[in-house]
């Protein structure tokens, strides 16, 4: 086991670094001098010219690649344009309220699709079932921009019980939280839904009626369990989608995430904190998607892994 | 398989009453209009430094004013003295003499005197310190002389009858010279002035708190704590104000204004600005190169249609290259909207059968509904105009190309007079030396007479001789027509009904050095 993790850490490697250096070209590519940005449109062409020369921009784009990669292989991100500090520096202010976020948001989705999608798998075409299958497809195709206005303006401006503003209090988390929820309460709900149909359709479940054992008992015991195991990959990868959904829900709930944090740096074209936030990204799906097949593993007794 | 397996068993009624009781009660939770110590404020981007010397944004101009004072500043747009009881120019305007505020003290217990006001723009001026955008803006400035304790002396490379203008902006308000010693690289995070607010903290990229000055020596503050909080998005901020988290918001877009004035607890306030609204024209290239082309384009825009309809009737048709507000305005005779004499003009400069043309634009509603109202009124002449929206870091790259590789034809952009005098209004638009990628010249216009009556503008401190110099100025360049001279924008900003005090200043910054409740 601990052989498979090292195989796959190191696998992970070579694919995050691909995406830094992607994104290291890619983001000096984009039309839009950080420089300019920086010092005004206003401003003489001398401050301009000082400006960039402290990003290090006034270089040759392989000089700059190269100073990227030995400050790199020194665990360091570099310098932000914008704040003038550290890139680890910027990003570790406004990982708490990203990290919280998406936590609850995350098992908020969970407990409420994974409910919902077995209620409608045991209520199979009744109205119960078209109920949540309805809701699910309107909180898959619902854009969480227009889902978090409706809820700002009915709770905070209509009604006026919960605060506008997102933060990391109880009554600031609510409706982010919702939001940024409610696509994956939608996937993992109808993915639930059809596998736990799915099992229901299995001979051992024939068998153990069969065998006089109580719906209850045949529900909870055998189908259940076996139904929810490929929902955990859903309900992983929801987790790796619940940072990118993160983007727009923080900058309409104006919460200072690292979603947000990403927004205000493309448009500032902070380049240096674009790389790191990247790198984090990448970083996060990989770490994901090793420990969903880690519970996959553990879940399922018939899958061993070298 | 589709029997009902786990039974509900709490009535369906009884459920719905227990909704609807919750639902009637929380509606009934209202928010009364906030009161207490703190006034807070939205604005639609951040802080990048509290420095006056080094900061470059409106969001930081709005924080630092609270805090920083100038020799010299800008109350309603118009100049006054600050820190200096009086001032005087020498009479080439080479030099300027000020008497100084005696008893100030900065927010950290030194002394203002005419010597920190020495150390503080020494620094400034040094190339090392991290003061480059105060450094780019004095570059005038030669050195400072202490004549007695409270008596001060700046010394120009040349004469400049603008630079007391260039004195009263933001960027060079004074910070505390033992500030500057003890945190150097760092004064980005520890502003110290002399200002009504000192400072408390500031959570960068979410808000910045600042509190009264017991100490102050004018009128003290009249609300014990100001907070400046960070929404950029404008629904959001909106709802803010509706909700009555914060007090005031900027930038509020004119679709929503008829919701705030309906609502009894928030007022809507519009005031001038020193932003222009142009189309600037690409003078190098065909057929903006002919001068006839460029006054039948005037003449071919209903200037008071477009500030209704793209902003709400929240704009004023320019009457001169320059703003109102700024010192040297001088009204020219409007180009009034003329279809019939624009066609007669485009006809007698060879394009009597139109020609079609490509103009640049910010993205937003603002430039879009601008650009469409043109190109309306364009085609109405004969012209097909071609509207095409850039976001703002690709615009800037295009724009300020050099000429030979500038692909631009028109654009329709901003302009500013951030000093309030037409100086510096008129230099970095008209002037040679502004060409990009130096400057804003966007259009490359030139004139030999501008190039001397601007430096006949700047060379003495006499007002009278330099509102001749800038009236004739402008004339030349108003009927050369560079540019299509639209509008200027107001700016829009919703308070509560409880708050005065806090305004829009024309630099679209926020002024609430008088805030408080009523």
């Amino acid at each position: 086991m601990a052989l498979f993790l090292i195989k796959r850490l190191v696998q992970a490697v070579p694919t995050v670094l691909g995406v830094v250096v992607l994104i290291f070209f890619f983001v000096r590519a984009l039309p839009g001098d950080p420089a300019r940005l920086y010092a005004g449109v206003d401003s003489d062409i001398t401050v301009v010219n000082a400006v960039r020369e402290r990003f290090g921009l006034d270089r040759s784009l392989p000089e700059q690649f190269v100073r990227f990669t030995v400050q790199l292989a020194r665990g360091e991100l570099g310098q932000s344009f914008r704040a003038n500090r550290p890139v680890g520096q910027v990003m570790l202010r406004h990982l708490q309220p990203t990290l919280v976020l998406g936590a609850i948001a995350g098992v908020l989705a969970t407990i409420v699709g994974v409910t919902l999608g077995i209620a409608a798998a045991l209520r199979r075409n009744s109205p119960v079932d078209l109920g949540i299958t309805s809701l699910s497809i309107l909180g898959i195709s619902t854009p969480s921009f227009f889902l978090g206005i409706l809820l700002i303006y009915l709770f905070a401006v209509n009604w006026r019980v919960l605060p506008v503003a997102g933060s990391l209090t109880p009554s600031g988390l609510v409706l982010p939280a919702v939001t940024l929820a409610a696509g994956a309460i939608g996937t993992i709900a109808r993915f639930a839904r059809s596998s736990v149909l799915e099992t229901f359709g299995n001979d051992y479940i024939r068998t153990a009626y069969a065998k006089g054992l109580p719906q209850r008992v045949v529900i909870n015991k055998h189908a259940l369990r076996n139904a929810l195991i490929p929902v955990l990959t859903i309900v992983g990868l929801q987790f790796g989608f619940l940072l990118s959904g993160a983007v727009i829900v923080e900058t309409v709930f104006n919460f200072p995430g690292l979603g947000w944090l990403l927004i205000q740096s493309i448009d500032a074209r902070d380049y240096p904190v674009i790389q790191g936030l990247m790198l984090v990204f990448a970083l996060q799906f990989v770490f994901i998607n090793l420990l969903v097949d880690l519970l996959y593993a553990a879940a399922d007794p018939r899958i061993t892994y070298e | 398989m589709t029997r009902s397996a786990l039974r509900e068993h709490r009535p369906r009624a009884l459920r719905i009453a227990v909704m609807a009781a919750i639902i009637v009660a929380l509606t009934g939770f209202g928010q009364a209009l906030a009161q207490g110590d703190t006034i807070r404020i939205a604005t639609s981007l951040g802080q990048n430094s509290l420095a006056p010397g080094e900061a470059t944004g409106l969001p930081d101009a709005t924080v630092i004013r609270t805090m920083f004072e100038g020799l010299v500043g800008f109350t309603d747009g118009a100049l006054v003295n600050e820190l200096a009881s009086s001032w005087e120019a020498n009479e080439d305007a080479t030099a300027y003499t000020f008497e100084l505020q005696q008893g100030v003290t900065f927010h950290d217990g030194t002394p203002f005197n005419a010597q920190a006001v020495k150390d503080y723009y020494d620094w400034v001026m040094d190339e090392s310190s991290i003061a480059a955008r105060a450094r780019g803006l004095l570059a005038a400035m030669t050195s400072v002389d202490v004549v007695d304790e409270y008596t001060v002396r700046i010394n120009l490379s040349g004469p400049n009858g603008a630079f007391i203008f260039l004195l009263a902006t933001s960027n060079a308000r004074i910070a505390s010279p033992a500030s500057v010693a003890e945190f150097g690289a760092d004064l980005t995070r520890h502003p110290v002035g002399t200002g009504p607010f000192r400072f408390v903290s500031w959570t960068e990229g979410q808000n910045v708190i600042v509190e009264r000055n017991p100490d102050y020596w004018g009128d003290p503050a009249e609300i014990e704590r100001l907070e400046f909080v960070v929404v950029t998005n404008a629904a959001t901020r909106v709802a803010m104000l509706q909700s009555g988290e914060v007090q005031y918001i900027e930038a509020l877009p004119p679709q929503l204004v008829a919701t705030i004035e309906a609502a009894p607890n928030l007022d809507v306030l519009a005031g001038p600005t020193n932003f222009l609204r142009i189309l600037q024209l690409n003078t190098t290239k065909a057929p903006f190169d002919d001068v006839r082309v460029r006054q039948a384009l005037n003449y071919a825009v209903d200037k008071q249609v477009l500030a209704d309809v793209a902003y709400s009737g929240f704009a004023t048709v320019m009457t001169a290259p320059i703003p109102a507000s700024a010192f040297g305005h001088a009204e020219q005779p409007a180009y009034d909207y003329d279809p019939e004499r624009a066609k007669a003009l485009l006809t007698e400069a060879g394009y009597g059968d139109g020609f079609t043309f490509t103009v640049l634009t910010f993205t937003g509603d603002e430039y879009r509904m601008g650009g469409q109202v043109l190109q309306q009124m364009f085609s109405q002449v004969g012209l097909n105009m071609i509207l095409d929206q850039q976001e703002r870091g690709a615009l800037v790259d295009q724009i300020f190309l050099p000429a030979d590789e500038n692909p631009t034809e028109a654009a329709l952009v901003g302009a500013s007079a951030s000093t309030s005098d037409a100086d510096l209004a008129l230099t970095t638009s008209f002037a040679r030396q502004s060409f990009p990628p130096a400057s804003n010249n966007w259009s490359f216009f030139t004139n030999d007479r501008v190039e001397e009556l601007l430096a006949a503008g700047r060379a003495t401190g006499d007002p009278a001789s330099r509102q001749d110099a800038y009236a004739e100025a402008e004339a030349i360049i108003w009927e050369q027509a560079p540019w299509v001279f639209l509008v200027s924008p107001d700016s829009i900003a919703g308070r509560a009904a409880n708050v005065s005090g806090v305004v829009a200043a024309p630099d679209n910054t926020i002024d609430a050095r008088r805030a408080k409740f009523d």
